[in-house]
């Protein structure tokens, strides 16, 4: 008898639960669709062309669907110039603050040293210091020490701030790295650089190239520290930029919001391509 | 956890002693780099600020002198010190209230599978990735009088009385400026919710189910408990950010209207790079850096607590 009840029972159940979870993705798709509007807006004022952007009642859609204000606020004044500043500071700091993370990871995951504990707890501290109170420290020393407005000061800056978060995601790697690798390396007569260069260093490369281009977009989209520590036209990068499209009196908002589109487009896809790699380490403080 | 590790993690079992000294040496070598620059960039600068926090402003005339805690008092009486603390707490508060119960929500719901949820899990944390200048962008527009969408829905829904400048009224410029910051960071606290509901044995669920515990009595006596630490953590780190967090009042309101937007960061930045007085900012931002140091202490005391907690409850089962 019960054999013969749950060939019938199941397929009412499965029904049930399927209906459950159309419901459940219903739910929150509507919910992502709410809350994501805006960004959604903006994109498709992007589209849409200048007199259109004005029009009021709005026009929803974009027609016709142009690429004009992308053109314009690539050639507008210095933003060419913006990015290449931004690419140039990004990638400097990225490398430099990748390099140096991976040494002290490696230090703090397989040496056992005096202090240790105590470089362990500040690379944990920092990493939660927000950026706002180091501004004026940071303003004020890069001042005195005359090198303000220089690509320098800013590259040193993002490397300070990124560097505990990028030990941090590096020491995770690094853990997962099988210990018999590297104890046979070791009866191998390999010592500790070549451990570190030959066996470390491949062996978590996954996790170092996640770790640098979590670094590169966090510098990429940084605008505080870049619109305090740079006060040089020319130096200035690309979310610096984005803010000279606002002025007192008049903001032009079709080259604004294309040039904002623009720009987050590296950060959407970058941090799409390294995410499953970045959020356990971001969320392990929370959840170990 | 760090001693297990260690342990565990030992590559070479030489004779120790005798390699000590090697193994301090290498070890320091190889974080030398990161030490040079952590206390050169990072706390080099603010013990100097610390230092010269003390110190008056030299004018052609007299030069710098000790003041002791002079500058702190003039920060302390500025008329806009008080209401920027106020303003502080109003903008913290209601910020990571907002986030935590958002991002609940979405990490309840995305936490069930369902069709379609690998994106709406990206989906949900785009506003966290979108850069924060771009969301100010997102936001200045969405609020603009004239074309701001907030405004056309509700002239849309009939509602075109209560069209407004957000962010150019003093009533309404605080609520505005929130409902940015829940927007920026809602998606990393469903992240973190996420991660915290992952680690949830699934038979505890089953069990309950077996004696016949409803979904509602699920969520109250399993998941929400067991959630505790993980939203108790992220909201003490959210509090840190949050708090510290200006750029989008920086590029909405600057503070204003009438210093109406005007949490501590921004004071001290207001105090010194739009009304030039260095000396109380550095005092300022003293302050804000015992604030942070306050909550980093607690939010290690939590966990501390909870790992000795997790601990006792292992031992006893």
């Amino acid at each position: 008898m019960a054999t013969y009840s749950l060939p019938a029972q199941r397929p009412l159940q499965e029904r049930l639960y399927r209906h459950r979870s159309l419901l459940l993705s219903v739910l929150a798709f509507v919910s992502i669709f709410i809350l994501i509007l805006p960004a959604l807006w903006l994109f498709l004022t992007s589209l849409k062309t200048n007199e259109n952007i004005f029009q009021i009642p709005p026009q929803w859609l974009p027609n016709p669907i142009t690429l004009d204000n992308y053109t314009q606020a690539l050639r507008a004044g210095d933003f060419g110039r913006y990015l290449a500043n931004s690419l140039l500071i990004a990638s400097v700091s990225t490398v430099v603050c990748v390099f140096i993370s991976a040494m002290s990871a490696y230090a703090l995951t397989f040496f056992n040293f005096r202090g240790r504990r105590l470089w362990m707890s500040l690379i944990v501290g920092t990493q939660f210091f927000p950026a706002a109170i180091l501004l004026l420290p940071l303003f004020r020393m890069w001042a005195q020490v005359g090198l303000f407005n220089t690509y320098f000061s800013l590259i040193a800056t993002y490397v300070a701030t990124a560097l505990s978060l990028c030990t941090w995601l590096l020491i995770g790697f690094y853990r997962a790295i099988p210990v018999e690798v590297l104890d046979a390396a070791t009866i191998d007569g390999c010592d500790r650089l070549g451990l570190f260069l030959r066996i470390v260093l491949p062996l978590s490369l996954p996790g170092i190239l996640a770790g640098g281009a979590y670094i590169f977009i966090g510098v990429w989209q940084e605008f505080l520290l870049a619109v305090t520590l740079i006060g040089d036209p020319e130096l200035r990068t690309v979310m610096v930029g984005l803010y000279t499209f606002i002025t007192q009196n008049r903001v032009v908002w079709n080259l604004l919001i294309a040039a904002s589109v623009a720009v987050s487009v590296p950060t959407i896809v970058i941090f799409g391509l390294v995410q499953r790699y970045i959020v356990d380490g971001l969320t392990a403080g929370a959840v170990k | 956890m760090m001693n297990s590790l260690l342990g565990r993690r030992r590559v070479v079992d030489e004779p120790a002693r005798h390699n000590a000294l090697r193994e301090n040496v290498v070890a320091y070598l190889f974080m030398l780099p990161t030490i040079i620059v952590m206390l050169g960039v990072l706390l080099y600068p603010i013990i100097s600020l610390f230092a010269t926090s003390f110190y008056s402003r030299p004018t052609l005339s007299r030069p710098t002198e000790f003041i002791g805690f002079g500058n702190y008092l003039s920060v302390l009486s500025d008329p806009a010190f008080l209401p920027a603390v106020k303003n502080t707490l109003i903008w913290t508060a209601g910020v990571t209230l907002g986030q935590t119960m958002l991002g609940l929500y979405f990490a309840l719901i995305l936490h069930r599978p369902f069709p379609g949820r690998w994106l709406a899990r990206m989906l949900v944390i785009v506003p966290w990735v979108l850069p924060g200048i771009v969301v100010a962008v997102t936001w200045r527009f969405m609020y603009h009088q004239d074309i701001g969408l907030v405004n056309n829905l509700l002239r849309a829904v009939g509602l075109g009385e209560m069209a407004r400048s957000w962010l150019g009224n003093r009533d309404t410029a605080m609520i505005a400026v929130m409902i940015v910051g829940i927007w920026k960071g809602f998606g990393f606290y469903s992240l973190m919710f996420l991660a915290g509901l992952q680690t949830i044995p699934a038979d505890l669920y089953e069990a309950a189910r077996i004696d016949g515990a409803s979904e509602r009595q699920q969520l109250v006596r399993i998941t929400l408990p067991l959630l505790k630490p993980v939203i108790l953590t992220t909201v003490v780190l959210g509090l840190i950010w949050t708090s510290n967090y200006f750029e989008a009042i920086f590029v909405l309101t600057g503070g204003g209207p009438a210093r109406s937007t005007e949490t501590l960061p921004m004071f001290i930045y207001n105090t010194a790079f739009s009304f030039y007085r260095t000396e109380e900012a550095m005092a300022g931002s003293n302050i804000l850096l015992l604030l942070v140091i306050a909550i980093l202490g607690v939010y290690f005391l939590i966990v501390k607590r909870g790992r000795i907690s997790a601990a006792r409850g292992k031992a006893g089962a």
